[in-house]
């Protein structure tokens, strides 16, 4: 009974909070502030890096999306596994936000000639590399070091 | 957490049996004619007058004659006995498929009378539990800390503190635990609107109130209605663009559009993986693929992002919280699904300019609609509406409540859901199980991505994709996910080999 109380009660809550645009259904979002400053970061650590001459990083939180990371990066490499060294660079920058644990890393690379690279280059089943796969190739997530699969 | 997808409806579920039974019935009761035919023509025999003139001639010849015509008319195996055996068997198989169909109605019926009484104890049960959460822990607050120990048991205390602490997490927790109760809850909040608010407002004002009884949909309506006095959930006029080239990534316009054209969906899972990367913070964002179908022709895959704009108050991308409770309400031609429109549109138009394909012929291509969310809902209301001019042949959805569309027969639709996703079940009915209609369902309890408690981690776009993997890959062996994906996994099967083309727009709105 209590159970069906407590649902009946926070149900409306819910329902109320969803309609008025209060719940967008992530676990505990960022403000929209810190996601900013958060992708700003991870621009400058990738333009640090020789081979990345741009990128344009989002994060973004919510019951559609997730927890998602998406950089679009321009290499001046011209060499297949040098893009691919760049990809797996951008992608562990993607991992290690600290602003959340991602569900989801979606990368682009584009060469100088056009040639576009994506997660499924190094070996994810899709565009949006998964956390799972993400943790076993690059480990625990800067955000929470204790987080797992 | 499974693996393993749970399929119902569709081309092998019961409603596609009972218009299997009807078949086969109508099939028996061919061959009874036939048979019945056959009788009178032997039975005719009998009467003929070469065998009426021989009974005179050779009496025994003449009556061993009558006699076969007699047996070939009576049991076991006389034609008008076996003809009545096929007649008799197609009026059982009819009578057994109607009593399936109301059998079948029936426990709709009391299930969706289950589902509301249930959603006004909820809601009442709800408001008390508030009340008296609140009332208790004014109380407790109050009273000297000794009174309060000696009037709280432990566990009650602790209980009221740990609700009281967090209590939108307790209802995520509950939800996630129980994904019924929105169902229960959706079903149950028009008569607790309609028929009991009426009442006690009769009874605490001096004003009468009559009851009204409300559909869903009028509720959603309502909202809508109320909120534009406010201003709020308003709808726009849709502006769609191409998406424009970026000479700062890509060297030529050629080099982006092969890099679009790499992403084709050629799976479920990757539909759902393209669609999860829609949306930006400009606005909103749609897909459409242009697939060549091997005779000249092309059919079409169209990819529909979900809600990424949940402020009440509309601003200029149409993939927000006013289309969702529009689509709700039963409402056609959102800005959305117009923007959707246009874009396919504008798609065929530059694919014949491109190509030479008369537009006509494009135009007459078979469209699948495929969304997450929002998508899916407007996926099913342009399958729905019968004017929207495009050739919708198949509809895929993940994670969306499209139950109550009324999307034709001869569309054919495969919904995926996740048992813990309360999106799913806000039209507060089960999908239709009709031969056209699929549901997938699978269990995401313990995945990854999926945080325990919180019912809408189980709602996001990639875990769609996850799921999807899935389908696909259990299409192979489960004849009813074969059977409603045939068409789809033809167009996929015609990205892998040929050379499809996608268009990708920007989808926003205008205000006056």
């Amino acid at each position: 009974m209590r159970r069906v109380l407590v649902s009946g009660t926070l149900g409306l809550v819910l329902l109320t909070a969803a309609c008025s645009g209060g719940a967008d259904g992530a676990p505990g979002p960022a403000p929209t502030a810190d996601l900013d400053a958060e992708s700003e970061r991870i621009v400058a650590e990738l333009a640090a890096l020789d081979a990345v001459t741009s990128a344009d990083v989002r994060l973004r939180t919510g019951a559609n999306a997730g927890r998602q990371v998406t950089i679009d990066a321009v290499t001046s490499a011209t060499d297949g596994g040098a893009q691919r060294e760049v990809l797996e660079a951008v992608t562990e920058a993607g991992w290690h936000t600290t602003a959340f644990v991602p569900t989801e890393v979606r990368t682009t690379v584009v060469g100088p000639d056009g040639e576009t690279l994506d997660p499924r280059d190094l070996g994810f089943p899709r565009r949006g590399a998964d956390a799972a796969g993400l943790y076993a190739r690059f480990g625990a997530p800067a955000a929470d070091e204790d987080w797992q699969p | 957490m499974t693996d393993s997808l749970a399929v119902s409806g569709g081309a092998t579920g019961i409603l596609a049996r009972v218009a299997d039974m009807r078949a086969t019935a109508d099939v028996l009761d061919a061959k009874g004619d036939v048979l019945r035919r056959l009788a009178g023509e032997v039975a005719a025999v009998a009467g003929h007058d070469a065998v009426l003139g021989s009974q005179l001639l050779s009496p025994l010849t003449g009556a061993r004659v009558l006699a076969e015509v007699a047996e070939a008319q009576l049991p076991p195996a006389g034609l008008t006995w076996v003809a009545l055996e096929y007649e008799a068997s197609a009026t059982f198989l009819r009578g057994a498929a109607t009593a399936y169909e109301e059998t079948d109605t029936a426990l709709a019926r009391l299930a969706e009378l289950r589902d509301t009484a249930t959603g006004v104890v909820l809601v009442n049960g709800g408001l008390l539990a508030a009340g008296g959460i609140a009332l208790t822990s004014l109380l407790l607050d109050a009273l000297p800390d000794p009174l309060v120990d000696a009037l709280t048991p432990d566990a009650f205390a602790a209980w009221v503190e740990s609700v009281g602490e967090d209590p939108l997490g307790t209802v995520m927790g509950e939800l996630y635990d129980h994904p019924w109760a929105t169902d229960a809850l959706v079903s149950g909040l028009p008569w607790v609107l309609g028929t009991e608010v009426p009442l006690v407002l009769s009874a605490v004002t001096p004003w009468t109130f009559t009851s009204v009884p409300l559909t869903y949909e009028e509720v959603v309506a309502g909202i809508v209605a109320g909120g534009g006095l406010l201003g709020l959930f308003a709808d726009g006029t849709p502006v769609v663009t191409p998406e424009p080239y970026d000479p700062a990534r890509y060297p030529t316009p050629e080099a982006w559009q092969a890099a679009l054209d790499a992403t084709a969906a050629d799976s479920v899972s990757a539909l759902f993986d393209n669609i999860s990367g829609l949306g930006d913070d400009t606005g909103s964002e749609v897909r459409v693929t242009a697939v060549p179908d091997g005779a000249g022709g092309y059919t079409w895959l169209v990819e529909i992002p979900g809600t990424q704009d949940w402020a009440p108050r509309s601003g200029s991308n149409p993939s927000n919280l006013a289309t969702n409770l529009r689509l709700m309400a039963g409402s056609h031609g959102t800005a959305m699904e117009e923007g959707v429109l246009e874009a396919v549109r504008q798609a065929m138009a530059s694919l014949s300019d491109r190509t030479g394909v008369p537009l006509a012929d494009l135009e007459g291509g078979p469209v699948t609609l495929a969304g997450h969310s929002q998508g899916g809902i407007v996926a099913a209301s342009l399958a729905a509406d019968p004017g929207n001019g495009l050739n919708v042949t198949t509809v895929v959805t993940g994670g969306s409540p499209v139950a109550n569309m009324a999307v034709p027969d001869d569309v054919t639709v495969v919904s995926i859901e996740h048992v813990q996703d309360p999106v799913h079940h806000l039209d507060g009915n089960p999908n239709p199980g009709g031969p056209n209609w699929t549901t997938v369902v699978r269990d995401v309890d313990g995945h990854s991505q999926v945080t325990a408690g919180d019912p809408f981690s189980a709602h996001h776009g990639a875990l769609y994709a996850d799921t999807g993997a899935l389908v696909d890959e259990q299409a192979s062996t489960d004849p009813a996910l074969r059977l409603a994906l045939a068409d789809l996994q033809g167009q996929f099967a015609h990205v892998r080999d040929g050379e499809p083309h996608v268009f990708q727009f920007d989808v926003g709105q205008e205000h006056p």
